[in-house]
Parts: structure tokens; C-alpha cells; sequence
């Protein structure tokens, strides 16, 4: 293997704490200073943050840990070990797919590195609309300074492949305005298997930053652990009870870990968060746990361009475009950026069957991709989703499309389709049911028009999920205060995507980080100074 | 149960399809996987259908001389078997009630218009079945369909037969960068 696995070399080394619940033969009582649930964008950097403070931290991840050495760039088996669900989670009614990391290291392991800090117009509006302190713009302008420098965020330096280069072009012809994107990589080969864990630790990823650094620093780390409840008492939350999942990822093997300590960090994401908490009778006085769930709704559009466009290989997300993410006149904000498609990816979102999915399959190398993501929960006709439990326990998103988002969804594909002709599409399709390629833009335009809006016609995914445990003072409105602290239980903290009040209207990852460093250098300020 | 119920419940519930799987099993038309089986999720009448569908879902793609599709089938199937066990109890709960409802005659009928079984269905038979499917006014029906097209072109497009049709190389360095188990 050209590539040392960090979590060979250094686990021996530095003598790390990792333990494979799924191995254990007995149950288990843990205490330490601080749990950590969840090791994505959230709980790395709390890890981080928390044991620099010299505290003792225990991190629990529900998913395995894969390294580098597990990475080798092959979509089926990356989808089944590294994302929620085995990449088939979706929303309650099956409309929406959605994309979600499941790992040691979480989402990050699994995003396509692009990197925005949360757009000023959105802490603004928090501010404003839902009573959040502490997120003015300079205020968090030190802490996005802060993780680009840990995670070596930078706008990417090498050109930008053909898939992303024809938004550039579009944009460009259309005259709207367009940008590189900032990834956290170091070394990047440009190979473009971000989305299936990256084979040469280039990727920033908690898997090899803040939880390699936590580890460094005494912290133990659970995995295959499954957090199942938290154990209130009156404004405490006491422990967390967790089930041991064995080797197939999925099946508990019976052994229980009940972890104990006098705080507790939640960070396991949007929809996992408030399943934890709701499957715990967690105190909800204001029946705010759940509600205002956002995804950055997407939708797409494939071009077959006039020359090869190779969207499987190179860095997958290097350009986007917020020319119709601010100025929307009325109707809801969207970025335009790019999807890596690699087959697998690609056959699957098409929607077609039989000698259709077979000759639009062949094109592959001419294929390109254009998404947009729309940036939910800013106006009243947006208020998200509302995780709820199935009858198994497991947490499910009911999400709503309006017509609001219907009319944003219909208004992206003309846009999209505009771009991929201007970039030089020989012919377009917007992804949906009753859509096929259309070799003038004058009819894809007329055919976007005639598409019915109708859910399990038009292909609708997400792969940023936020809100549903959301931050602000008013206690009938939130879940956690301004500082990441559960209104209900003292010393339950949550901090991650899920406290967001609306979407970021930005790919989330820098905006979790920052905020993560945030709330994570008050705790432990707080925790050393009592 | 006749046709409009069934259309009743699809339109009232996105469980509905549970319910008629539950028809299926209160009259013993299911059946579970053996002890030791080698499979995870798929049973045999699943992998019946599966195979039926295989060639009219990925027409054009599959190698054309029988053997060769046969064997390219069932490694296809191994390899969703997993695919199924990794989406969790939950999906694949609903997967199986979707395959319940597929595997038991009146359903399989009223619902996808064909009567014979599985292995007895014609191409154009079950081309039909797909198309209505997918162009149902009902969603239930869209979503179905939407189930089944993307766990088998996944599966089928993430497999490196599938590869040398539609030009893709396969992943980049593979001799540098792949770690062999």
C-alpha cells in the first residue's frame, strides 16, 4: 500500500484508546469528563477542542471505522459501509433520497470537500428572524479563519475538470456571476472518489485531523456503539445508553455500554440527533424537537456535451454559482454546482430502465451533470421537515415539498438547462419521470414548464441535513440555546448541523467547524472554570 | 382484496404496499430464508423475480449468450443480496413486503398485470409491468418502480462488468491506491 494507513502507523505509536464495541463479551460502565456522541463535522472538533483542554474525553461512533486502506474508490462497497442506511436512507414517503455519512469521521468522510463559511445574509437572519446571539458575522469570521487553517481550506489551484469547467462556460455566457470552490484537501491527487472516502488521506476529514488529535491526546474512542438513550433526570441528562453493533454494521450483538459523565456532548448529525433525543423522552415542553428539519432540496440536470466530459474523474465539486442565490425575487434561493458521476451514481439517478438506461449509460463519458441546491427555511412558504420515529425506533423525515420549493425546483431547471446549452450540450434532460433530452433549449424550456410537479416523478436528493435541534433564546422556539445548551437539561450540549434555524445556503461542512470551534472552546472554558 | 381497495389504500397510505403484504402473509404466501442459507436478504422466489426482471430492466446491457447472462445475473444478485442487508432492517423490511406483494399471485396480478409466474413471463409481459409502473398516476406505483430501477442499475453500473460498454476506466492508480483484502 503506497499510502501509510494513519490509524496503523500512529494507533501503535501513540497508543491510542480504540475499541470495536461490536467485539465486546460483556457490558460495560464508562466514565470520563465529557461523551461525545457522534464524530462527523461536530464531534471531531469538539473532540479536538475538548481534549486540548486537558479533559477527559470519550467519542462513541455508531458506524465503523474505515481508513484509507479501505478505500479503494469502489462505490457499492463504500455505499454500504459509509453512508446511513447503506445510501438508501430517504424521506418518510420515499420522494427524496438522502446522501448521509455513517463512519468513524461521519459525513466527512464521505463529502466533496467543498468548503463555504456560513454567507453573512444567513447569520444575519438568524439574528434577526430566530433570536440567535453570538453568530454575527465578525464574530464567526475567527472561527472559519481558524478551521480553514486547521483543515487547509484553500480555492482550489488546479483547473477545474471538464464537468465543472462547463458551469464555469454557462455562467459565463449567460454572464452570471461564478466562483472556485474552497476545499479542505492537502496533497489532493485529483483523483475524484471524494464521495467514497478518499484513498490518500488528502481530504481534511476528521477521520485524519481531529479525531487522529483527540486520540493523540488521551481521548477513547467507541465505535460500532450505538447510542439507543440518553437517561434524564430533572434538568440532567445522566448517561448514555448505547448497543454494541457487530461486524455486519447493522445487528446489535446484545451487549449494552452505558456511558457516564458530567457533560455531554450531542453531535450526530440532523435527523440521528432528534431521533436519539425523542426515542429518550427527552423533556419537550414546546414540542420543538425535530421540527424545522432542511436538506438543501436538489434537483438535476444531465447534458450531453459535445466532447468528452469524464465526470467520474478529477476533483467532483471546484465551481459553483450563487447568482441565483440571493437575488431570487420572491421565490427561494439556489446554488448551482456540479456532481461527480461516477456509473454507479449516474445509473441510478437517471430514472430510466431497458434500452433508455442503456444508451444514455453509454454516453457516461459525455455526460454532464449540473445540480441545484436549494436554500430552504427562509421564508414562510419553507419550514423544512419534522423527524419523527418509525415503529422501530429509528428516526424518519417527514419533508414536505410546497409550491414554494415546487416553483424553485421548476425555476432551477431552466436555469440548469441554460447553462449546460451555453457550455456547449448537444441535448439536456431535466431529471424526472416524464423529461427525456431535448436538443434545443427553446424545448427543454417548454418541456420544464409541462413537467407535472409531482413527487416520485421529479428525482429530488439531498446530501446536507440541518436543522431539527435548532439554537435561540426563546425556548418555545428551540431546542438549545445560543450556546449549544439543551433548555431542558444543563449539561446536555448539542453541537453540530442539527442547531442550525434554517439552511446555510451553502455546502454545511465549514459551517459546522466554525461553529463546532465555537461552542466547543465556551464549553470547556466553562467546565475548566467551575 | 380486489383492485380499487388496492388503489385505495396506495392513494390514502405510503404504507400501503405493507398492507398488502400483509394479505400475502396471512394467506402463507411468504417464505423466509432457510438456516445457514448463503443469502442475507433475497429468498428464493425474490431471486425468481429478480432474474425475470434482470434482462428487460438492463436490456442491452447483459451478455447476450445465455450462459454468460445467467452467470452475469446471479453475480448481480450476490452482490444486491448485500447491497439490501447493508440498506437496514427498516428498508429492507419494506423491500421485502414490495417482493411479498410481487410473489403472490393475486396482487402480483391485479397490480402489475401479469398473471403467469415469474419464470413464465414474457419480455413484453413484464416490460409492460415496468412501464406501468413508472407511469402510474398513483406515486406508490412511481415509487416502487423507483425502488426496484435504482437497486438494480446500482448494482448492475457499480459492478466492473458493466464497465468496458459505457467507457468508464475503472477508478484511477488501481495498482497504487487499491488495497487488496
Amino acid at each position: 500500500m503506497a499510502i501509510p494507513d494513519i490509524f496503523k502507523q500512529r494507533a501503535q505509536s501513540e497508543n491510542w484508546a480504540i475499541t470495536d464495541a461490536g467485539k465486546l463479551e460483556q457490558n460495560q460502565t464508562i466514565e470520563a469528563d465529557v461523551i461525545i456522541i457522534g464524530t462527523g463535522a461536530g464531534g471531531g472538533v469538539s473532540a479536538e477542542v475538548l481534549s486540548q483542554a486537558g479533559l477527559n474525553v470519550v467519542m462513541i461512533e455508531e458506524g465503523g471505522l474505515f481508513t484509507s486502506d479501505n478505500f479503494n474508490m469502489d462505490e457499492l462497497q463504500a455505499y454500504g459501509d459509509l453512508y446511513q442506511e447503506g445510501a438508501g436512507r430517504a424521506t418518510k414517503d420515499g420522494a427524496i433520497s438522502i446522501f448521509q455519512g455513517r463512519a468513524v469521521g461521519g459525513t466527512t468522510v464521505v463529502n466533496w470537500t467543498s468548503s463555504f463559511r456560513t454567507p453573512n445574509p444567513t447569520l444575519e437572519h438568524w439574528q434577526t428572524e430566530h433570536g440567535v446571539k453570538g453568530f454575527e458575522p465578525n464574530v464567526m469570521q475567527t472561527y472559519f479563519e481558524q478551521m480553514e487553517k486547521r483543515l487547509n481550506v484553500e480555492k482550489w489551484a488546479m483547473p477545474p475538470n471538464a464537468n465543472n469547467d462547463a458551469l464555469k462556460v454557462g455562467c459565463e455566457a449567460n454572464q452570471w456571476s461564478w466562483a472556485v470552490i474552497p476545499r479542505n484537501v492537502a496533497g489532493c491527487w485529483n483523483l475524484g472518489y471524494c464521495g467514497t472516502g478518499c484513498p490518500t488521506n488528502a481530504k481534511q476529514s476528521m477521520l485524519v485531523t481531529t479525531v487522529p488529535e483527540a486520540l493523540k491526546n488521551g481521548a477513547r474512542l467507541f465505535y460500532r456503539c450505538s447510542a439507543d438513550r440518553i437517561v434524564f433526570s430533572e434538568h440532567k441528562a445522566e448517561s448514555v445508553e448505547c448497543l454494541a453493533i457487530g461486524a455486519d454494521g447493522d445487528t446489535p450483538t446484545g451487549v449494552r455500554l452505558t456511558f457516564k459523565a458530567p457533560h455531554i456532548v450531542l453531535a450526530g448529525g440532523a435527523i440521528n440527533n432528534p431521533g436519539l433525543l425523542l426515542r429518550s423522552n427527552a423533556p419537550d415542553p414546546h414540542e420543538r424537537i425535530g421540527k424545522r428539519t432542511m436538506i438543501h432540496p436538489v434537483n438535476a440536470s444531465l447534458a450531453k456535451m459535445d466532447k468528452e466530459v469524464n465526470p467520474f474523474y478529477g476533483a467532483p465539486q471546484s465551481i459553483y454559482s450563487d447568482h441565483f442565490q440571493w437575488n431570487t425575487e420572491g421565490g427561494i434561493g439556489f446554488k448551482l454546482e456540479v456532481p461527480p458521476m461516477q456509473p454507479a451514481m449516474g445509473a441510478q439517478i437517471v430514472g430510466f430502465h431497458g434500452m433508455r438506461l442503456t444508451n444514455t449509460m453509454e454516453h457516461l463519458p459525455n455526460l454532464q451533470g449540473t445540480i441545484a441546491l436549494l436554500r430552504d427555511g427562509f421564508d414562510e412558504g419553507s419550514q423544512g421537515g419534522t423527524v419523527e420515529l418509525d415503529q422501530g425506533g429509528k428516526p424518519i423525515l417527514d419533508y414536505p415539498i410546497t409550491d414554494y420549493i415546487w416553483q424553485g425546483l421548476r425555476k432551477a431547471h431552466h436555469v440548469m438547462a441554460e447553462v449546460q446549452f451555453a457550455a456547449g450540450a448537444k441535448s439536456v434532460m431535466p431529471l424526472h419521470h416524464d423529461a427525456k433530452f431535448y436538443s434545443s433549449l427553446k424545448e427543454c424550456k417548454a418541456a420544464i414548464d409541462a413537467l407535472p410537479q409531482e413527487l416520485h416523478r421529479q428525482r429530488i436528493m439531498t446530501a446536507h441535513l440541518m436543522g431539527g435541534c435548532a439554537m435561540g433564546e426563546d425556548e418555545r422556539q428551540s431546542v438549545v440555546n445560543s450556546q449549544g445548551r439543551f433548555h431542558h437539561a444543563d449539561n446536555l450540549y448539542i453541537i453540530d448541523g442539527s442547531v442550525f434555524p434554517t439552511s446555510i445556503g451553502a455546502n454545511p461542512q465549514l459551517s459546522i467547524y466554525g461553529l463546532a470551534l465555537k461552542q466547543a472552546s465556551q464549553l470547556a472554558a466553562n467546565i475548566k472554570s467551575a | 382484496m380486489n383492485r380499487r381497495d388496492f388503489l385505495k389504500l396506495g392513494a390514502a397510505s405510503s404504507a400501503a404496499l405493507t398492507a398488502t403484504s400483509l394479505t400475502a402473509t396471512l394467506t402463507g404466501c411468504t417464505d423466509s430464508l432457510p438456516e445457514n442459507s448463503q443469502w442475507k436478504t433475497l429468498r428464493e422466489s425474490d431471486r425468481i423475480f429478480l432474474t425475470a426482471v434482470a434482462p428487460v430492466m438492463l436490456k442491452g446491457s447483459l451478455p447476450t449468450e445465455p450462459a454468460a447472462q445467467q452467470q452475469a445475473i446471479n453475480n448481480m444478485l450476490q452482490t444486491m443480496d448485500l447491497a439490501i442487508f447493508k440498506l437496514g432492517p427498516h428498508n429492507t423490511k419494506q423491500l421485502m413486503d414490495l417482493f411479498n406483494l410481487l410473489n403472490f399471485g393475486l396482487s402480483r396480478g391485479l397490480t402489475t398485470g401479469v398473471w403467469s409466474k415469474w419464470e413464465n413471463a414474457s419480455f413484453e409481459d413484464i416490460d409492460n409491468f415496468l412501464n406501468r409502473w413508472r407511469d402510474s398516476s398513483l406515486g406508490l406505483f412511481n415509487l416502487a418502480f423507483n425502488g426496484l430501477n435504482k437497486l438494480m442499475s446500482a448494482t448492475w453500473y457499480g459492478q466492473p462488468a458493466a464497465w468496458p460498454q459505457v467507457g468508464y476506466p475503472g477508478p484511477l492508480y488501481p495498482d497504487i491506491l487499491i488495497t487488496k483484502s
